[in-house]
C-alpha cells in the first residue's frame, strides 16, 4: 500500500516536469536518520513545475536563485527550502506525526491497509521508538507506548519472563496473554522474547478481538504483530551496533538496622548468635560473637553494629548487546542479514543469559511470482541458580534472614573460609547465599527456530494468490542440580538443624522439551476498484499443527559430589514425559469496501474444526463486521480545513470463539498411585477430575467504536476508543465436593464483563527548521466483573487459597480479586482484648480489591535539535492491590522495618477497640491497653501479625521513569573525513531509572508476581528486588 | 490464464483440506484412560495404608497424646490450640473420599466384567473399614448419594447411625459373595492384594473384625444396644472368625524417593539417609513418656531414656527426637492397618462390659491384646538386638508376663479396679505411632485414658471432639451443609460419643 502511495505521487507530479532555468541544483533527499528517501516530489513554490526524486534521494532541478522548493514526500512533513547560491541543496525531511490517516498498518493475516480505513484500534510501535532505550526484548519495548497494552516484567533475573495483556483479562482460568505474530505467523508467547528487537520494522498491537478476530481461536486477547526489517532499494546498508548497560538494585524493601539477631519471648530482648530472627537487643557497638564454636575451638567476633552487606550483596549487571546487520537490495531481489550477541550478567552473583541469533529476510521476484523467506535462529543460554530441588527458599530469603551487623559479603569463599563455609556457617536455619548460589543451579539452553516461505503469485494485477508455510520450533535442555554436601560429624552433633536433605543429598535432573508449530496458510485475494468503490475480498484456509514433548530424568540423591549425572544416584531412577499434539484447520474470509475513500465497510468469517475439542463441537464460526467512516473527507463543509483536518468514526462488532482446554484433557483418566510401580507392583487410582460430555469452545463478544481527530493541520491527533467485552461459555474446572469422588468438574460455565476505553493523544508541541519537540500520551480506563462462575460456585481460587491471601474470581466482582486474612474488627476498628491489648485474627478470609490496573498511564516526549535527540518515556498504573508475602516473612524474621516502628516496645495497637464492659458486645477505642508485648512475641507472630494478609497489602500504584535516552548523531562534517561511514550514532540511556510508590508499599514492585499466569497480585520473595538499567550506545551505519 | 488460476485455487484448496481423521487425535498419550479391577486394587489398599500411617496419623497422633511440638520449629498452632477452622485436616476428608473412590470403582468394575466377585468383595470391606473413620472424625457425611460422579454433584448427608447400619450390611454382602462365589469360575485376586495376597480366608476374618469394631464403638450409647448386642452374639458364633494376625500393607517400599514407608519418610528419615523435615519437630509427649512401660517405651521412641514435653509448652526443651527402634523401622516397613492387639481389646470389652460370650474370659483377652503388643513391638531387629530374645515365648516370659503381674493398675488385670479403663489404657499404649487416628476415636468412646489438653488449648484443659466440616463442602456443597446445623469442635459430638 505505501508503494501504491509512492507511485501516487509520482503520478501526480509527473505532469509537470522541469522547465530549464537559470542554473542546476543537485541534492539528496533523506530521512532524519541518513537513509534516502526515493520518489520525493521537488516542486518550486508557486508553479507547476518541479521534478522527482530518483529510488535513491537523489535528484537534480533548474531553478532560479530566489526560487523556493517545496519538497514532499507521503508520510513526511512537507518542506519549504530557499535555494540561495548553493549548487548542492541536501534536504533532510521529518517524519510526518499528523499523518495517522496516512500511516500504513498491517492487520490481520498480514493484511496492510490505510489507517483511516479501518474500523478498530491499532496501535502502532515502529523501530526508531522501539529501540531507543535498547532493552533486550521486544516486550520490554513496548511498554507504556500503547494504550492498552500492559506488559509486566514479572521478576528481574537475567532472563525475565513477561505477561502480555491487551484491554485486561476476558478467560478466568484460560489464555489472556496476546497472540504474538511475526511476519504474518503465528509463534508460541514462549518464542517471543527470542525475537532481536533491532531486526524488528514495526510493531502493530491490535488491541482487541475486533482486530485480530481472522487469527481465530486465539485471537479474543488481541494480537502483536511483529514485522521484520526488509532491505530497501539503493546501495548496500551495514550497520553495527553496541549497546552496554548497567543494572542495579533500585528498590529494596524497607529493613531495620536497630536490632540484632535474637528469637527469646521474653519482654527484654536476648541476643542469639546464630539465629536467623531478629529480634535481639539493640546495636551498641559492642563486641559480639556469632555462629557456635567450630570444631577448632575459633569462634567468629564482630562488631554489634549495622552494615550495609545486604545491599551490597547483590552485583551490578551487565548486559551487553552487539548487532550486525547488512541489507540490500535491487529491483527484483532483496536481502537482509542480520546476527546479534548478546550477554548478560544478572545482580544474583554468577548469574548469567546469553542468546545468539541470526536473521536473513530474502525475497525475489520472478515475473508475476514473488518468493520471500524470513529464517530466524537463536541460541539461548542461561547458567543461573535455581530454586528447584527441594530448596524452598531463595537466594533473597538467605539474604533476608540475615542480621544486619552479619558481614554477609566476607562469606563468598565458603569452600576455604571456616566461617564462610557451612559447618561454620554462623546461621542455625538459613544458608550462606554464597554456598547455595554455588551448589544450586540449573544450566540451560535453547534453540528456536522461526521461519516462513512464503511464495506469491500475481496473475492478473487484481488477484492474487499467497500460500505459505511457516514453523517455530522449540527445543531445549536443561540441568538442574545440587551438589551433594557432608557436614562434620562435629556439625551434625551441635547444629542439627543445618543438616537437612535438600543439601546433603544432592540431585540432578535432566529436562528436556521439543515444541514444533507448523502452520500452512493458502490465501486468494481479489482487490479491484468499481468506480468509487474499492473492494478487496480474501478467502483462505489455514492449517496447524502444534506438537510438544517434554520430559525428565532426575536422581534424587548423589553418591559422589562434583559429578551431574543421573547415573550418579542413591535409589531409582525418577522421570516422565508429557506429550500432545494439536491440530486446527480453519476456512476463513475477508471482504473490505471502501466508497470514496471515506466510508470503509470490512467483516470476515472464519470457520474453525480444532481438535481438542470433541467431535460434536470442535467445529464452530463466528463473524466480524466493522465500519469507518472519515467525516473530513466526506463532509464537504469539514474539508480541508486546518483548525481539525481529520475526524473518523468507526464502530464494529465481533464474535471469536475460543478452545480454552488443553489438548487432550477430554479423557477421564486414571493415575499412577504414589510412589507406583514397586518394582513390578503397578497401582492406579482414579483420576481427580470429571469432564463435562458436552464442553464447547468459549465465546467472546466484543463491541468497540471510537474517534480519531485531527487538530490545528495535523500537529494535535486524538484518538479514543471504547471497548466492551462480554465473554461466555468459560471452560473452567470446577471444585467439586469430594464426597462426589472427584474434586474438580472441567465445565462451561462462567460469564465475564469487559470494558474500558483508551485515549491516545500525539502533539507536535514545537517544530522549527532544528527543533522539534513531541508530546505524546495514552491513557486506558477498564473495568472487568465476573457475572457467573457456576451455579454452585461462590468463588473461584486461582491461587493456593490456603495461606494468608490468594485472588480469586468471585461474581460481581472485577476478576482477579484479593482475599486475605484480616483481624477480627468492629467498625472497621481492629478489635484487641482488654488484658493483653493483643488482636485477633477473624475466621475466614475478605475481599480486599482488585489486582489489575483500572488506570493505565502512558506519557512520552522527545526533543530533537539537529543531531541530538532525548526522550522520556513514563509510565501510571493504579487502582489495584497488591499482596506481598514478603512482608510477612520480613517480619517473622524480623527484618522489616515496620517490625521495629515501636523501637520493640509495647504499643497501642493502632485505630483499635476493646469491649466494654466485658461481654457486652460493645466496643469503645483503645486509648491505654498496650499489647502485650512489642517484641517477639508480637510481630513474628502468626496469630497477632504474619498471618493477618491484610497487613501485607498495599496499593499497586506505581510511577516509573521507563525510559530515558539521549543521542547524538555525528554530524555530517565530522563524518566526511570518514569515507566508507554514513552515520554514527552516539547514545546514552537509562531505563526504569525511577520510581515512585505509595507509602504503603515498602516491599516491591508491584509489576512483580509469582507466575505469569491469572493469577496477578502476589509476590514473594522468590522474585529478586527491582532494578534500574543505564548504559551507552554507538551504532555505525556503513 | 484462466486455467492456469482455477489450477492454482484448486492446487491451493486441494492441498489445505484434511483428511476425515485429521483431527481424531485428541485421545491422551499421558495417562490411562481405563484400568482394571486388580490395577486399582493395588492402588487402593497402598492409598488405603497411607491415610492410616500418615494423613490420619498425623491428626490422631497430636491430638491423643502421642508427640508434642519440639523448641525446633514454631507452627503447628492448631494442633496446639484446637482452634479449628474448616481448612483444619481438609485432608482427612478429602483424601479419604478419594480413597473410596477407588473402591467404588473396583465395585462398579468388577460388577461389569464378570467373574470378578472377589474384587466387589474386597472392595465393600474396604470401604466399611475407610467409611467407619470419615464417621468418626465428621459425623453425618454423604453416603448413599456420594461416589456418584457427574450424577450427583452434591450428595446430601446421611446419618451417621444409619451409614453405621449400612455398613454392617455391606460387612454381611461382602462375605457372602465370597461364600457364594464359585471359586472354579471366578477370576481370582492375586499378589495385586498388597494385604492378604488374595487369602479369602482373611479377608472374611477382616470383614468381621470390623464389624467387630463398629458394634463395639456404638456400646457406650445405652440405645444402641438393643441392636448390638444380637449382632454380637451372632458374631461370635460366625465360624469365620476374626483375624488372628495384624493386616498389614506392603506394596513393596523401596529406598528411594517417594517410594519409602510414607511415615518413615515423612517422619524419620529421606530415601537418601537424611532425616526427613519433620523428624526434628515433633518428639515424645510427656504423658506418653510416663504413661507407656519401659520396655515398649525403648521401642516406641527409639531411646532408653526418652524425655517428652507437653503438647502447647511455650518453652519447649531442646528436641530429643524419635529413635528407629519398632515404630520406625524402617523405608519398607509395612503398615498396619488392623492390629491383632485392637482385637483382643475389643473382645475383651465384649466380654467385660456387654456379657457376650466370645469363649474366652474378659481378662485372657485382655492379656492377649497386651501380649500382642509386646510381640509387635519386641521383634523389630532394633528390640531384638537390643533385648536378646526374639521368639514370642521367652519375650511373654520375660516381659509380658512379669507386666501382666505386676500389681500395677491398669497393667495388671486383677489389680485394675477399673477395667474398661485398664483396656482402654493398653489400646491407647498398643497403638501409640501406628493407629493413631483409632486411638483418638477410642479415647473419645471411653474417656480412657486421661490425655492431657493442651496447654494452648483455646478452651482450658479441654480436648476437642471432633473436626469441622472441611472448607470445600462449605464451598461446594453448602446447601447440603447448612443442614447439619452449626458445628463446634468441642461440644458437637460424634453419636456414640458419650462423654
Amino acid at each position: 500500500m505505501k508503494k501504491a502511495l509512492l507511485f501516487l505521487t509520482i503520478l501526480m507530479v509527473s505532469g509537470s516536469l522541469a522547465y530549464a532555468q537559470l542554473r542546476q541544483v543537485t541534492g539528496k533527499v533523506t530521512g532524519e536518520d541518513g537513509s534516502p528517501i526515493p520518489y520525493a516530489s521537488i516542486q518550486i513554490k508557486g508553479t507547476t513545475k518541479g521534478t522527482t526524486a530518483d529510488q535513491n534521494g537523489n535528484y537534480k532541478i533548474q531553478v532560479s536563485e530566489k526560487d523556493v522548493l517545496l519538497i514532499r514526500s507521503v508520510g513526511y512533513n512537507t518542506l519549504e527550502k530557499a535555494v540561495g547560491t548553493s549548487s548542492s541543496l541536501p534536504v533532510v525531511l521529518m517524519l510526518d506525526s499528523r499523518s495517522l490517516q496516512e500511516v500504513v498498518i498491517t492487520t490481520a493475516m498480514g493484511i496492510q491497509r490505510q489507517a483511516k480505513s479501518v474500523g478498530y484500534s491499532v496501535g502502532k510501535v515502529k523501530s526508531a521508538d522501539l529501540v531507543t532505550a535498547k532493552a533486550t526484548t521486544v516486550a520490554s519495548s513496548l511498554v507504556a507506548k500503547v494504550s492498552g497494552l500492559q506488559v509486566n516484567t514479572v521478576n528481574n533475573s537475567a532472563n525475565p519472563s513477561t505477561r502480555i495483556i491487551l484491554r485486561g483479562n476476558r478467560s478466568i482460568t484460560g489464555e489472556n496473554q496476546a497472540l504474538i505474530v511475526l511476519d504474518g505467523v503465528e509463534i508460541p508467547g514462549s518464542q517471543f522474547n527470542t525475537i532481536n528487537p533491532e531486526d524488528v520494522e514495526d510493531v502493530n498491537i491490535l488491541k482487541g478481538a475486533n482486530a485480530s478476530a481472522l487469527y481465530g481461536a486465539r485471537a479474543s486477547n488481541g494480537a502483536i504483530i511483529i514485522t521484520t526489517k526488509k532491505a530497501q532499494k539503493g546501495r548496500p546498508v551495514v550497520q553495527l551496533a553496541n549497546s552496554t548497560q548497567f543494572e542495579e538494585i533500585s528498590f529494596f524493601p524497607a529493613l531495620q538496622d536497630k536490632f540484632g539477631t535474637g528469637s527469646t519471648k521474653s519482654p527484654i530482648p536476648v541476643y542469639n548468635a546464630y539465629e536467623n530472627q531478629q529480634y535481639g537487643p539493640a546495636y551498641d557497638g559492642s563486641e559480639v560473637e556469632i555462629g557456635k564454636t567450630l570444631e577448632d575451638g575459633s569462634i567468629q567476633r564482630v562488631k554489634y553494629s549495622p552494615t550495609r552487606d545486604r545491599f551490597n550483596f547483590w552485583n551490578t549487571g551487565l548486559t551487553l548487546q552487539n548487532n550486525l546487520s547488512v541489507a540490500t537490495a535491487d529491483d527484483k531481489t532483496a536481502f537482509f542479514a542480520s546476527i546479534q550477541n548478546q550477554k548478560v550478567n544478572g545482580v544474583v552473583p554468577k548469574d548469567k543469559f546469553g542468546r545468539n541469533g541470526v536473521r536473513v529476510n530474502a525475497s525475489r521476484e520472478f515475473g508475476k511470482v514473488t518468493a520471500s523467506a524470513n529464517i530466524s535462529y537463536s541460541q539461548n543460554t542461561a547458567d543461573v541458580h535455581t530454586n528447584a530441588g527441594g530448596l524452598e527458599e531463595s537466594v533473597y530469603w538467605m539474604v533476608m534472614n540475615t542480621a544486619a551487623h552479619v558481614p554477609l559479603t566476607s562469606y563468598k569463599n565458603w569452600r576455604t573460609d571456616k566461617f564462610a563455609n557451612p559447618n561454620g556457617y554462623y546461621n542455625e536455619y538459613y544458608y550462606n547465599p554464597y554456598f547455595i548460589i554455588d551448589q544450586f543451579r540449573t544450566d540451560a539452553k535453547t534453540d528456536n527456530l522461526i521461519g516462513n516461505v512464503t511464495l506469491n503469485y500475481k496473475p492478473l494485477d487484481w488477484l492474487s494468490f499467497l500460500g505459505r508455510v511457516s514453523t517455530s520450533t522449540q527445543n531445549s535442555a536443561s540441568k538442574d542440580r545440587a551438589d551433594k554436601f557432608t557436614y562434620t560429624p562435629y556439625t551434625e552433633e551441635i547444629s542439627g538443624n543445618k543438616v537437612k536433605a535438600e543439601v546433603t543429598n544432592g540431585f540432578v535432573q535432566d529436562n528436556w522439551s521439543n515444541y514444533a508449530l507448523n502452520q500452512f496458510d493458502f490465501m486468494a485475494t481479489v482487490q479491484k476498484k468499481f468506480n468509487d468503490l474499492d473492494v478487496r475480498v480474501m478467502v483462505g484456509n489455514h492449517i496447524r499443527q502444534e506438537r510438544s514433548k517434554v520430559g525428565f530424568v532426575r536422581a534424587n540423591a548423589l553418591v559422589n559430589p562434583g559429578f551431574f549425572n543421573v547415573s550418579n544416584r542413591v535409589g531409582e531412577l525418577d522421570g516422565d514425559e508429557r506429550n500432545y499434539t494439536a491440530r486446527e484447520h480453519s476456512q476463513y474470509m475477508d471482504a473490505s469496501f471502501g466508497y470514496k475513500d471515506f466510508v470503509f465497510l470490512h467483516g470476515s468469517y472464519r470457520l474453525d474444526h480444532i481438535s481438542r475439542l470433541s467431535k460434536v463441537n470442535r467445529n464452530f464460526g463466528y463473524p466480524s463486521i466493522d465500519v469507518a467512516f472519515v467525516a473530513t473527507e466526506a463532509i464537504p463543509f469539514l474539508k480541508g480545513k486546518r483548525a481539525m483536518n481529520y475526524l473518523k468514526l468507526f464502530l464494529g462488532y465481533t464474535e471469536v470463539g475460543q478452545a480454552n482446554i488443553g489438548p487432550h484433557s477430554l479423557d477421564e483418566v486414571f493415575v499412577r498411585g504414589p510412589g507406583f510401580p514397586f518394582g513390578s507392583t503397578v497401582g492406579y487410582t482414579v483420576g481427580n477430575t470429571l469432564v463435562s460430555d458436552d464442553l464447547r469452545p468459549e465465546r467472546l463478544k466484543s463491541k468497540e467504536a471510537g474517534l480519531e481527530m485531527g487538530f490545528v493541520d495535523g500537529r494535535v491527533n486524538v484518538q479514543f476508543t471504547y471497548y466492551d467485552q462480554l465473554s461466555i461459555d468459560q471452560t473452567i474446572t470446577a471444585g467439586l465436593s469430594n464426597s462426589t469422588g472427584y474434586g474438580g468438574y472441567l465445565i462451561n460455565t462462567g460469564k465475564v464483563k469487559n470494558k474500558g476505553y483508551e485515549i491516545d493523544l500525539k502533539l507536535l508541541a514545537l517544530k522549527t527548521a532544528d527543533f522539534r519537540w513531541e508530546i505524546g500520551s495514552n491513557y486506558a480506563f477498564r473495568d472487568n466483573k465476573v457475572l457467573e462462575i457456576g451455579a454452585d460456585l461462590p468463588e473461584l481460587a486461582l491461587s493456593d487459597a490456603s495461606g494468608n491471601a490468594y485472588v480469586a474470581a468471585i461474581p460481581g466482582y472485577p476478576y482477579p480479586m484479593l482475599k486475605t486474612t484480616s483481624y477480627e474488627k468492629h467498625n472497621g476498628k481492629v478489635i484487641v482484648d482488654a488484658e493483653t491489648g493483643m488482636p485477633s485474627r477473624a475466621s475466614g478470609y475478605f475481599i480486599i480489591g482488585n489486582t489489575n490496573p483500572k488506570y493505565v498511564v502512558g506519557i512520552n516526549t522527545s526533543f530533537q535539535w539537529k543531531g541530538l535527540r532525548f526522550t522520556a518515556l513514563g509510565e501510571y498504573r493504579g487502582g489495584y492491590v497488591v499482596y506481598h508475602d514478603i512482608g510477612s516473612d520480613l517480619d517473622f524474621t524480623g527484618a522489616s522495618a515496620v517490625s521495629a516502628s515501636y523501637n520493640r516496645q509495647r504499643f497501642i495497637f493502632p485505630n483499635s477497640v476493646v469491649e466494654s464492659p466485658a461481654g457486652s458486645g460493645k466496643y469503645i477505642d483503645n486509648n491505654n491497653v498496650l499489647v502485650m508485648d512489642g517484641n517477639y512475641d508480637f510481630w513474628p507472630e502468626s496469630a497477632y501479625r504474619t498471618s493477618i494478609g491484610e497487613n501485607y497489602v498495599s496499593s499497586g500504584a506505581f510511577w516509573k521513569l521507563r525510559e530515558l535516552t539521549l543521542s547524538y548523531d555525528l554530524p555530517a562534517s565530522v563524518l566526511r573525513h570518514l569515507k566508507i561511514v554514513k552515520k554514527t550514532t552516539i547514545g546514552f540511556t537509562g531505563r526504569n531509572l525511577l520510581t515512585w510508590l505509595p507509602k504503603s508499599n515498602e516491599y516491591t514492585d508491584p509489576e512483580f508476581n509469582f507466575t505469569t499466569g491469572n493469577a496477578t497480585g502476589l509476590n514473594d520473595y522468590r522474585q529478586t528486588p527491582p532494578t534500574r538499567l543505564y548504559g551507552f550506545n554507538v551504532s555505525v551505519t556503513f | 490464464m484462466k486455467k492456469l488460476i482455477y489450477i492454482i485455487l484448486g492446487v491451493g484448496m486441494l492441498a489445505t483440506s484434511c483428511k476425515k481423521d485429521f483431527l481424531e487425535i485428541n485421545n491422551t498419550p499421558n495417562d490411562a484412560t481405563d484400568a482394571t479391577p486388580q490395577a486399582v486394587l493395588t492402588g487402593a489398599l497402598s492409598g488405603t495404608a497411607t491415610l492410616v500411617c500418615n494423613t490420619w496419623q498425623t491428626y490422631g497422633a497430636w491430638t491423643v497424646g502421642y508427640w508434642a511440638k519440639s523448641n525446633v520449629v514454631s507452627g503447628y498452632n492448631t494442633y496446639r490450640t484446637y482452634n479449628y477452622t474448616s481448612a483444619t485436616e481438609q485432608g482427612v476428608w478429602n483424601q479419604s473420599y478419594n480413597n473410596l473412590m477407588d473402591y467404588e470403582f473396583i465395585e462398579k468394575k468388577a460388577a461389569a466384567l464378570t467373574r470378578h466377585e472377589y474384587f466387589i468383595a474386597m472392595a465393600k470391606i474396604m470401604k466399611a473399614y475407610v467409611y467407619q473413620q470419615v464417621i468418626d472424625q465428621y459425623g453425618n457425611i454423604p453416603y448413599s448419594e456420594a461416589l456418584k460422579g457427574k450424577a450427583n454433584l452434591t450428595p446430601a448427608y446421611d446419618n451417621g447411625i444409619t451409614i453405621y447400619e449400612d455398613l454392617i450390611k455391606q460387612l454381611d454382602a461382602a462375605k457372602k459373595i465370597i461364600d457364594d462365589t464359585d471359586p472354579d469360575n471366578t477370576i481370582h485376586v492375586g499378589n495385586e492384594d498388597i494385604l492378604f495376597d488374595g487369602d479369602l480366608d482373611r479377608w472374611k476374618q477382616l470383614a468381621n473384625t470390623v464389624k467387630l469394631r463398629l458394634l463395639i464403638r456404638q456400646s457406650r450409647v445405652a440405645a444402641r444396644l438393643a441392636y448390638i448386642t444380637p449382632l454380637l452374639t451372632a458374631l461370635a458364633a460366625d465360624p469365620d472368625g476374626f483375624l488372628d494376625e495384624d493386616a498389614v500393607v506392603n506394596p513393596g517400599y523401596l529406598r528411594t524417593e517417594g517410594k519409602q514407608n510414607p511415615f518413615w519418610n515423612r517422619y524419620y528419615m529421606d530415601a537418601a539417609g537424611s532425616a526427613a523435615t519433620e523428624h526434628d519437630y515433633v518428639m515424645p509427649t510427656s504423658y506418653g513418656v510416663a504413661k507407656v512401660d519401659h520396655e515398649r517405651g525403648v521401642a516406641i521412641f527409639g531411646s532408653t531414656a526418652a524425655s517428652g514435653v507437653d503438647l502447647g509448652d511455650l518453652n519447649p526443651p531442646d528436641a530429643t527426637p524419635f529413635g528407629a527402634a519398632s515404630i520406625f523401622r524402617s523405608y519398607n516397613q509395612p503398615v498396619v492397618i488392623f492390629q491383632v492387639s485392637e482385637l483382643k481389646f475389643l473382645l475383651a470389652e465384649s466380654v467385660q462390659e456387654l456379657g457376650i460370650n466370645f469363649g474366652k474370659t474378659a481378662k485372657a483377652f485382655y492379656e492377649e491384646g497386651v501380649a500382642e503388643s509386646f510381640y509387635y513391638l519386641m521383634t523389630s531387629p532394633a528390640m531384638i538386638a537390643y533385648n536378646g530374645f526374639d521368639d514370642r515365648a521367652t519375650i511373654y516370659d520375660e516381659l509380658v508376663e512379669p507386666y501382666l503381674t505386676s500389681e500395677e493398675v491398669d497393667a495388671d488385670w486383677e489389680f485394675s479396679p477399673n477395667k474398661l479403663k485398664a483396656i482402654a489404657t493398653q489400646k491407647w499404649i498398643s497403638m501409640y505411632l501406628i493407629n493413631s487416628l483409632e486411638a483418638w476415636n477410642e479415647y473419645r468412646r471411653t474417656g480412657y485414658p486421661n490425655i492431657p489438653s493442651s496447654l494452648e488449648s483455646i478452651k482450658p484443659g479441654q480436648l476437642p471432639s471432633r473436626l469441622l466440616y472441611p472448607q470445600t463442602e462449605e464451598s461446594y456443597n453448602a446447601a447440603n451443609l447448612v443442614k447439619q446445623g452449626k458445628i463446634d469442635q468441642f461440644t458437637s459430638k460424634i453419636f456414640w460419643d458419650v462423654n
